[in-house]
């Protein structure tokens, strides 16, 4: 029994190891540690990936703490794929700007473990030090370009932000404790609901909701979003939108599924009116904006309402249309972010939208890569997104929440504005937008294959589709 | 099996993907290799499928594509006799047109855009042959009106061909709707869409629903086989490269509609009004366009419309209920009808893109090797008794004449006057160009040189178009019916028609005489001699000839009576409707959102209090309604 517990956390072994490592290279072999850190860092996330990938470890999990089944192992390849990416778009990104040392590649790594342990956890204390692991880590991430201003304020609100939303959640958790007695994420959820103990259920998961808004930025949590990710170098802000929100949506997702009929009867109407609320203030707020990433930044708010959306379906099999899009979420975001990075220049970020007046005759891989990863989040065929959308959609429907579709559909038809604007401002007109110094074979490929993957799953998604539901069916057993 | 069948299908589409991705960064002979090898490869896989082919028709899955409530997609093949023949017919030919393209198309500068189109075409026709899901097959259907569409403008830069093309695609999209149409009507009535499913539940079909499902299909192979009404964009298809129009306008796509027919007759077969539709639609067609093609100038266009006479034949044999008779005429119509179009592209290579046939004229002693070869496709296409085509089209006029409703004779009568028409036709195309005087202007030029590998390759296609007759030969002749003997297994099909030999004596003899008069009177018309005599009597007035060279003015019909008020009707939706009423409420739309979207911004401020704000409303607003409905639950 020993040996299968060992191998559920190979992949948190191996990060967690390879973050160590980078650490001590930075200490003590200051002259090579430059080429041997990322090395370091992706050989980690790779084996993390391999590992969860291939790896069945079976039986119950570990020590009660951490889930061993499928839903768990999909997350961790997803997010080692995250990693690995952001490692990619960060290696000539970070170097140019100087701040390529052992902090921020090891930062990354233990951000990952936290993902990785979130979207896992079987039991609240696990829950808890994943999310604190990876909001600690994410604040020093932010901050990484020590003398750039506007990064250091994105990490100072963020870091207020989280501390406050973090206290909300632990009251909760506590509160939750006191009134089931149970630690266990599912047996506490799962516990019948009496008059004694409605109440604190009730006030318990609210508090909790706080926090994970907060994470997952549902309005009106979500104002701190625009100006962290403008703030934030363009690879962390990838991470931070995709890594943390997926992670905490899994758990979400997990709480959702695990939670007893009468006290999903009383939640449910909040995340009607959570979602509602999401995708109107994130598409229409997003129409006004003149920067890209709080552009883009508005649009990952308005994405978020969409799956809470089909969370509400969860009961009547729409977990596996939220885990797809969360899938694609990541995908499409990552590489909208990563295409920031990767077409930014040496010297400042290139965020205003009318430097990218022309750029799909200057560059036209990497702002092809830009432009379908918006046409797949403004959900248009071919690509995932439209997919992803469709399911989301087609869940939510089923599961009868008709107006609630209308409300996402109507939303969907605003945002489609503003992702064409920017697509019109790359290719409609002619300006001046300067070349952008080669980013690397390795930038590039990660871009390619994120396009590839988007077309793909676009045309052909049945095969994934059908691994998701199988990892689903399982969970909610 | 299965990764025969899944190499068949992809090989040329993997041909497809290398021209877009390396075709500009490699040599001229590396993408003309990777063309030719890839459809080769695609026919010795087809080739091999037929022989493995022994335990009845076989459904294979590549991959399940979505699915969405009831409805499920899936790229999946049903290989069944019907399917292995017509697979083997499309790769053949299409192999053979490759090598020849290389020929072909040795001085143009575009040629890994020519393969690429060529080779996705082969794909996309591959896909209509064998598909079992519906929506696979209409992916396909669409991919050859796409590649038929690009191929037509392929040199674009001439507005004429760009122009063309625009054509062929909106009539073929005319008939496509029907088809998308009769699509849903299928998952309505079946709750599947797959070939197999479909056509083994045909009988539980009501008459009526048979009938509308029938029709719908009709017209969606209308459009795709170039048949009334739907003709005209055809001859007008022949702007582009001679290897396309030999192997999409003549031996593949256009067939396509037809073998749609072929491979869901059980549902037609429900249905009598559709098969009488069907057969009027063929008779009217086939002699229509072998009026047309009598009086035509241009080379190709003669071909073109003897196309849409032949296919009109194939019409006739599906709508008299004998799949077996229009699958057979069907291959042979492919052989003897690219050798035509592929000989004709040597004609015009070697006379410097000279179309117009009155200006050439006695090229048999000076294009021997070609005349031989054209001798053997008019052989075929005239119907000379002993050739496959007048094999093969005698039994579709036995199966029309032996068909037990009455009505049924009057097509047969309809059907011996065109096929007198098409020998006439066809003798004259072969007396003018080879025999006559040779033209003017052809007399000064000098003959252009035409690589070895255009001429080789038809040797095979003669043969066939020759000989293939063979594998259906009549029992009343000896033969074995092989081929219908190999088809006897698809559902609906009738291997032997159970004649008496009186009546198939008759029919062949009536058939054969009206050929041979047809051949002889063009002799007398157009052949060496002078016969200024003859000509008075039987060449008709000015007037007439200019009624059938124009297609009977349809062109112009349809310009008056439906492009014309339909762009009128455009223009004022375009205007008053689009630019006046809509686009007001748009741009109205448009001021509305971005404001509430500045307004919605400045709740941003920028300021930590305001957001912890947020996050207390939030929660105070979630609370109390979580203690209303505490209270009131």
């Amino acid at each position: 029994m020993m040996d299968s517990g060992w191998l559920v956390i190979l992949p948190h072994i191996s990060l967690a190891a390879g973050g160590i490592l980078i650490f001590c290279a930075g200490a003590f072999m200051r002259r090579r540690a430059s080429d041997i850190i990322p090395v370091l860092a992706f050989a980690s996330a790779a084996c993390a990936g391999v590992s969860s990938a291939w790896i069945d470890p079976g039986g119950p999990g570990f020590l009660g703490m951490l889930d061993s089944g499928g839903f768990s192992r999909f997350f961790a390849v997803i997010f080692s794929l995250i990693t690995l990416m952001t490692l990619v778009f960060s290696h000539h990104y970070a170097r140019d700007r100087g701040f390529a040392g052992d902090e921020f590649y090891g930062v990354l790594l233990f951000a990952a473990l936290g993902m990785i342990l979130v979207a896992g956890a079987s039991h609240w204390l696990i829950f808890f030090l994943g999310l604190e692991l990876l909001s600690l880590s994410l604040y020093v991430l932010i901050a990484a370009r020590k003398n750039d201003p506007a990064s250091n304020e994105a990490a100072l609100k963020y870091f207020v932000m989280g501390s406050v939303a973090g206290g909300f959640l632990t009251f909760g958790i506590a509160v939750l404790y006191a009134v089931t007695g149970r630690m266990d994420i599912s047996a506490g959820l799962g516990s019948t609901m009496t008059a004694d103990n409605r109440a604190g259920l009730l006030l318990g998961l609210s508090l909790v909701m706080v926090g994970i808004g907060f994470k997952i930025s549902l309005v009106p949590f979500h104002l701190w979003t625009p100006d962290v990710y403008q703030g934030a170098p363009a690879p962390v802000t990838a991470f931070l939108s995709t890594g943390s929100k997926v992670a905490v949506f899994a758990a979400l997702l997990r709480f959702s599924l695990c939670s007893h009929e009468a006290v999903w009867a009383y939640m449910a109407p909040l995340f009607w009116g959570l979602a509602a609320l999401t995708m109107i203030v994130g598409n229409v707020t997003a129409l006004a904006q003149t920067h890209l990433k709080r552009l883009l930044a508005y649009s990952s708010i308005a994405q978020m309402g969409y799956v809470l959306m089909a969370l509400l379906a969860v009961k009547h099999g729409g977990a596996s249309a939220v885990v797809f899009y969360l899938a694609v979420y990541a995908l499409m975001d990552l590489g909208a972010f990563g295409a920031v990075a990767v077409l930014s220049g040496e010297d400042r970020e290139r965020d205003d939208l009318e430097d990218y007046r022309g750029m799909g005759y200057v560059h036209p891989w990497r702002a092809g890569l830009l432009a379908v990863c918006l046409f797949s989040l403004a959900g248009l065929p071919p690509t995932a997104g439209f997919i992803g959308k469709f399911v989301l959609f087609h869940a939510a429907i089923q599961a009868g929440y008709v107006a609630l579709a209308l409300v996402g559909i109507l939303a969907a038809i605003v945002s489609v504005y503003y992702y064409l604007r920017v697509m019109g401002i790359l290719y409609m007109r002619t300006g001046e937008c300067g070349i952008v110094p080669r980013t690397g074979i390795l930038g590039d490929g990660a871009g390619m294959m994120i396009l590839a993957l988007l077309l793909l799953l676009g045309i052909v998604p049945s095969p994934l589709l059908t691994a998701i539901s199988n990892i689903v069916s399982s969970l909610s057993h | 099996m299965r990764t025969i069948l899944f190499l068949l299908v992809f090989l040329p589409l993997a041909g497809a993907l290398f021209h877009i991705l390396a075709g500009r960064h490699v040599s001229r002979r590396v993408v003309e290799i990777v063309a030719c090898s890839s459809v080769a490869g695609s026919f010795f896989m087809a080739l091999s499928a037929l022989l493995a082919l022994k335990q009845g028709p076989l459904r294979v899955i590549f991959l399940r594509w979505f699915e969405a409530g009831d409805f499920h997609a899936a790229m999946d093949v049903y290989y069944d006799p019907l399917s292995a023949v017509m697979a083997l017919m499309v790769t053949f030919v299409s192999a053979l047109i490759h090598v020849y393209s290389v020929g072909y198309m040795r001085d143009d500068e575009d040629y890994a855009r020519f393969f690429f189109y060529l080779n996705l075409f082969v794909f996309c026709m591959l896909v209509i042959t064998l598909a079992d899901d519906l929506v696979f097959l209409f992916l396909g259907w669409e991919g050859v009106g796409f590649c038929s569409y690009a191929l037509i403008g392929f040199w674009y830069r001439d507005e004429a061909n760009a122009a063309a093309g625009r054509k062929a695609f909106l009539l073929t999209r005319l008939g496509d709707v029907a088809f998308g149409v009769a699509l849903g009507l299928v998952f309505v009535l079946f709750n599947r869409l797959s070939i197999s499913h479909v056509t083994t539940h045909a009988t539980e079909l009501t008459a009526a629903s048979a009938t509308v499902l029938g029709l719908l299909l009709l017209w969606a192979a209308v459009g795709k086989s170039a048949q009334l009404p739907l003709v005209v964009w055809l001859p007008d298809a022949m702007a582009g490269p001679t290897p396309v129009s030999a192997l999409i306008h003549a031996a593949t796509m256009v067939t396509a509609g037809v073998y749609l027919l072929m491979r869901l007759f059980p549902v037609v077969l429900m249905s009598e009004a559709a098969l009488s539709a069907i057969a009027v639609v063929g008779v009217l067609s086939a002699f229509y366009a072998a009026c047309a093609a009598l009086a035509q100038k241009d080379i190709k266009r003669v071909l073109a419309y003897s196309t849409i006479s032949q296919l009109g034949y194939m019409f006739l044999a599906v709508g008299a209920g004998d799949v077996i008779g229009s699958m057979s005429f069907l291959l042979s119509h492919a052989f003897y009808k690219a050798l035509l179009f592929l000989a004709a592209g040597c004609v015009i290579r070697a006379l410097h893109e000279e179309h117009d046939i009155f200006r050439m004229g006695g090229l048999r002693g000076r294009l021997p090797a070609v005349f031989f070869l054209f001798l053997a496709g008019v052989l075929s296409l005239g119907a000379i008794p002993g050739t496959g085509g007048f094999i093969n089209k005698d039994r579709i006029l036995v199966a029309v004449f032996s068909h037990p409703h009455g009505a049924f004779k009057i097509l047969w009568l309809a059907a011996v006057a065109t096929s007198f028409l098409t020998t006439l036709y066809a003798f004259r195309l072969l007396f003018v160009v080879f025999l006559g005087r040779s033209g003017q202007s052809v007399e000064q030029q000098e003959i252009h040189p035409i690589p070895a590998v255009m001429t080789r390759t038809l040797w095979p296609l003669a043969f066939l178009a020759l000989f293939a007759g063979f594998m259906n030969l009549p029992a009343v002749w000896g033969g074995e019916e092989w081929l219908a003997g190999f088809l006897g297994g698809v559902p609906g099909t009738v291997p032997h028609l159970h004649i008496s030999p009186g009546i198939e004596w008759f029919v062949a003899m009536s058939d054969g005489v009206v050929a041979l008069a047809a051949a002889a009177l063009a002799f007398v018309l157009y052949g060496p001699v002078e016969s200024t005599r003859w000509r008075a009597v039987f060449i008709p007035a000015q007037t007439v000839r200019d009624f059938f060279l124009s297609g009977f003015y349809l062109d112009r019909l349809y310009q008056a009576v439906l492009a014309r008020p339909y762009m009128e009707l455009a223009r004022i939706l375009w205007l008053k409707v689009d630019e006046g009423a809509l686009d007001g409420c748009i741009a109205a739309s448009s001021r509305t959102f971005p404001l509430l979207g500045s307004v919605l911004r400045l709740w941003t401020t920028g300021r930590i209090s305001t957001y912890l704000l947020g996050l207390l409303v939030g929660l105070t607003v979630m609370l109390g309604l979580l203690v209303i409905r505490f209270y009131a639950g």
